[in-house]
């Protein structure tokens, strides 16, 4: 059962039980109203009933009434008064019923009765003796039924005539004298009475009067009043006001009301079966209300009732018409709103079933069905079937891109395949012999794989191409790239056994033996393995010229630069001559100006040449001059280190002048040790962002602190702060460190003691 | 003129006002380092006025040295013709070989103004 059938269900089951419960209730509702007013109407018709016959009995029976009545007539019901005539102080009429003279009698109740019954203000009366025997009967010309003094006549109180005598004489007593027609020529006479007896002197009755008056006239008043026909029901028969008149009145239909007789049958029926007399129902059928209410006061329900037929044809039309409308519109409002549910509903799910049936397709692979358009009554994007609509159609257009997508990677799938194929036949047609069959039999399956299967299959077979390519490619290459590396090895190993040959020859031009009275200890390290860097060590008779010098530049050009550099050192020397170190210097600056800028003819300034320093021993006067370009000296003895510092021009530069004077410093009788160096020491920078140099001031402050003034000790104390100095950072120039002390002993020659790296 | 600094060369900032450099300074070729400096400063300082070299050096080798006779050179010619210039050079309290540096290059200098600038906290711009 679809969701759909099972709402339908639900809620034609839910609408059911409330149409139910409302028809149900309804119907209590409509039963309950009824029945109030059923009772309603016959407490009316009740009152309204009584009242009118009381005040019918008042107006005429009762005046008869010999305690209550009339006071002309009460008059002459009084044992001591003659109101009759003027033949005595005593009732003539009393008295005559006294002596049984019926006929002297007679008059006196004429006088009495006769115009009355002639106003038909009463209509009957009867009088009996004390035994039973009547004494008296008037009754007026128009009567209905049965004639109260007619010889057929039998009044009900005959059968009962003892009780009923005894009950009037004890006080006037007020009945429903119902007569019969023993003949059954008339109908039933139904007369409200006043029954009284007759008393003398001596409080003895003498007769039994009764005074009735038909009901008839009363009956007839009613129904017109209420608009309501009659019948009368006594002691199990009932009798219609129709029955009093020749026309049976079967065919009338007074006041609305029809068949009257059937009305009577059917409310003698229900006077039967009601345990109550009073009762008031409406036969819908018929158009009528039936109502039965007691007659009187006097006699039961049961004995004698009224009942009252009134046409409600109209209220219950209009009350079924209520129903009707009622019943109407909620039936149409049930119908309206099942019917919008039902359209909401089969709407809705019809989207629903269209949005399933549009989901499998494109699950498919049918990408051409869509969501219809919404357009009728209720329908919104922002309900759940737009939004699922929504929902499908986004989902749609990404599946078209992802299609689309798909087709490009595709396409391009094929371009990059196109173009591995036609590269890998370049390669082949490259080759020859068996690589050549082998790389056309690859290029010939992988062709065929590309070409074949679905998307997935073709992509994977696209990758293996790849592979493929790639692998058969890197082959190639990397049997050229072997070719090619073997000849930058070769070349490579050519230059480096050029530069460690020059090496060996800058390594030639140091110093290989030094002075036995001067001990040394040098670090000399090139950044590279040839550099600027070069030291001097020329030992004469009288004197010793020691030399650390750092040419502009490094690496080999450097190492060329040294080499002049060594040749001036050397070519500076004036072996006949007192020099002292400041001239020395100066002499060397003249030759580097000389030897470089000869060979330059341009104007352009040459900077090249070198910062050093120069020491001169002058063994016989004991004394060590100093003369420095950029370059100081440091003499570390019992007070301490300190520096000497050269002039701040370097040799061959330019800037320095051509004739420049270097300075001599002179350390007489010189103790201690001495410790010459190039920049490479001072401009070790430290491992930091933003690095300062070691400096010189590190440098003096290192001899200082060092426990031992002795060569080794400070080259070994020096380089040990600069490692320290540096951390991790490489070296940036080439460096010289070179120390030494003055022995004084003999000129001898010892080996040297040269720390090279 | 802005060129950052790189390993072997300082940050470089030069406009009408102001020439700036901080940094180590030892290029492999001197010649291609110098040459589009010293060709900015000549058509960029003008001959009047005033102009500010501020100079925060960390190392350089002796051949930028002889590029720094020729950069002050330059400025000390400018200052002779007119231009009010003066030099800040900039040295950490630690470092002497830069002080030293500082004191030959000032001691060289007649027509611009030199001062030298002890700094401890690492100057605005930063080198690297």
């Amino acid at each position: 059962m679809s969701i759909r059938n099972k709402l339908l269900a639900l809620l034609i089951t839910g609408f059911s039980v409330l149409l139910t419960i409302f028809y149900v209730s309804n119907q209590t509702l409509n039963n309950a109203s009824q029945k109030f007013t059923s009772d309603s109407l016959a407490q009316t018709y009740s009152a309204a009933w009584l009242s009118a016959s009381d005040a019918q009995f008042e107006r005429s029976v009762e005046q008869f009434d010999p305690e209550l009545g009339a006071p002309e007539i009460t008059r002459l019901w009084d044992p001591f008064e003659n109101a009759f005539d003027d033949s005595g102080d005593s009732n003539p009429l009393i008295a005559a019923l006294e002596s049984d003279r019926p006929d002297l009698a007679r008059s006196y109740f004429d006088t009495l009765f006769a115009d009355a019954v002639d106003l038909e203000e009463i209509s009957f009366v009867m009088a009996y003796t004390t035994t039973g025997r009547q004494v008296y009967c008037l009754s007026g010309l128009f009567l209905h039924g049965a004639d109260p003094c007619g010889k057929s006549a039998r009044p009900d109180f005959f059968l009962s005539f003892d009780s009923f005598l005894r009950d009037a004489i004890q006080r006037p007593t007020r009945n429903i004298v119902r007569i019969t027609d023993i003949t059954g020529d008339k109908p039933l006479s139904i007369n409200d009475s006043l029954a009284f007896g007759v008393l003398n002197a001596d409080e003895e009755a003498v007769a039994l009067v009764v005074v009735g008056k038909n009901l008839v006239d009363n009956l007839e008043l009613f129904s017109e009043d209420f608009e309501v026909r009659l019948a009368v029901r006594s002691n199990g028969n009932s009798i219609s006001l129709d029955d009093y008149y020749d026309d049976d009145g079967s065919d009338s239909t007074e006041y609305g009301v029809a068949n009257l007789r059937k009305l009577v049958a059917r409310g003698s029926q229900m006077a039967e079966e009601s345990s109550d007399a009073t009762f008031s129902e409406v036969i819908t059928d018929l158009g009528v209300s039936i109502t039965s209410i007691p007659l009187s006061y006097q006699a039961t329900a049961e004995e004698i009732s009224l009942l009252i037929f009134k046409d409600q044809s109209e209220s219950i039309g209009q009350q079924q018409q209520t129903t009707f409308n009622t019943n109407a519109s909620v039936v149409a409002t049930v119908i309206m709103v099942v019917g919008v549910i039902l359209g909401l509903i089969w709407g809705a799910f019809g989207q629903i079933r269209v949005a399933i049936d549009v989901l499998r397709g494109m699950a498919q692979g049918d990408l051409n069905l869509e969501m219809p358009e919404r357009s009728r009554i209720l329908a919104s994007d922002k309900d759940e079937v737009g939004r699922l609509s929504g929902a499908i159609d986004q989902y749609r257009e990404q599946l078209l891109e992802a299609e689309e997508q798909r087709v490009d990677r595709s396409r391009r799938r094929v371009e990059r395949d196109n173009l591995m194929f036609e590269k890998m036949e370049i390669l082949a047609s490259e080759l020859e012999g068996g690589a050549k069959d082998l790389m056309l039999e690859d290029i010939e399956h992988m062709r065929s794989e590309v070409e074949s299967g679905d998307d997935a299959a073709k992509e994977r077979a696209s990758i293996e191409l790849m592979g493929v390519a790639f692998s058969r490619m890197s082959d190639e290459v990397s049997s050229l790239i072997n070719a090619r590396t073997e000849e930058l090895v070769r070349t490579r190993d050519e230059i480096d056994s050029s530069i460690r040959y020059a090496a060996r020859l800058q390594n030639a031009l140091l110093p290989k033996q030094y002075p036995g009275d001067i001990s040394f200890k040098v670090h000399w390290r090139p950044r590279d393995l040839v550099g600027g860097d070069i030291y001097f060590v020329h030992s004469l008779p009288d004197r010793v010229y020691i030399a650390v010098v750092d040419c502009t530049g490094h690496g080999v050009p450097g190492a060329f630069l040294s080499i002049i550099a060594r040749s001036v050192l050397e070519r500076a020397i004036d072996e006949r001559e007192i020099q002292n170190a400041g001239d020395y210097l100066s002499k060397a600056h003249g030759l580097v100006m000389e030897t470089l800028s000869q060979q330059d003819n341009s104007n352009e300034k040459i900077d090249e040449g070198f910062d050093g320093g120069v020491c001169i021993y002058h063994r016989k006067e004991r004394r060590l001059e100093f003369a420095g370009a950029k370059s100081s000296l440091f003499w570390v003895n019992d007070k301490g280190a300190e520096e000497v510092k050269g002039d701040r021009k370097s040799v061959g530069s330019s800037r320095s002048g051509g004739a420049f004077q270097f300075n001599t410093h002179v350390i007489d009788n010189p103790q201690g040790a001495f410790v010459m160096l190039t920049d490479g020491i001072t401009d070790v920078m430290s491992a930091e962002d933003r690095p300062i140099a070691f400096g010189r001031r590190r440098v003096l402050r290192t001899l200082q602190n060092s426990p031992q003034a002795t060569p080794e000790g400070l080259v070994s104390n020096v380089m040990k702060s600069v490692d320290l100095y540096r951390g991790g950072a490489p070296y940036r120039d080439d460096l010289t460190l070179l120390a030494f002390s003055i022995n004084g002993g003999a000129d001898e020659v010892i080996t040297p003691d040269v720390e090279e790296v | 003129m802005e060129q950052a600094a790189t390993q072997r060369t300082p940050l470089i900032e030069i406009n009408e006002a102001r020439c700036r450099m901080v940094g180590e300074c030892y290029p492999e070729n001197i010649q291609e380092f110098s040459a589009p400096v010293m060709s900015t400063l000549r058509s960029v300082v003008p001959d009047a006025g005033s102009f500010t070299v501020d100079l925060e050096l960390f190392y350089f080798n002796s051949s930028s040295a002889k590029f720094f006779f020729d950069f002050f050179e330059f400025f000390e010619e400018k200052a002779a013709a007119g231009l009010a210039v003066k030099v800040n050079w900039n040295y950490r309290e630690d470092d002497d070989t830069m002080l030293e540096a500082g004191e030959d290059f000032g001691e060289d200098l007649e027509s611009c103004v030199f001062e030298l600038i002890e700094v401890q906290a690492p100057s605005e711009g930063d080198a690297q």
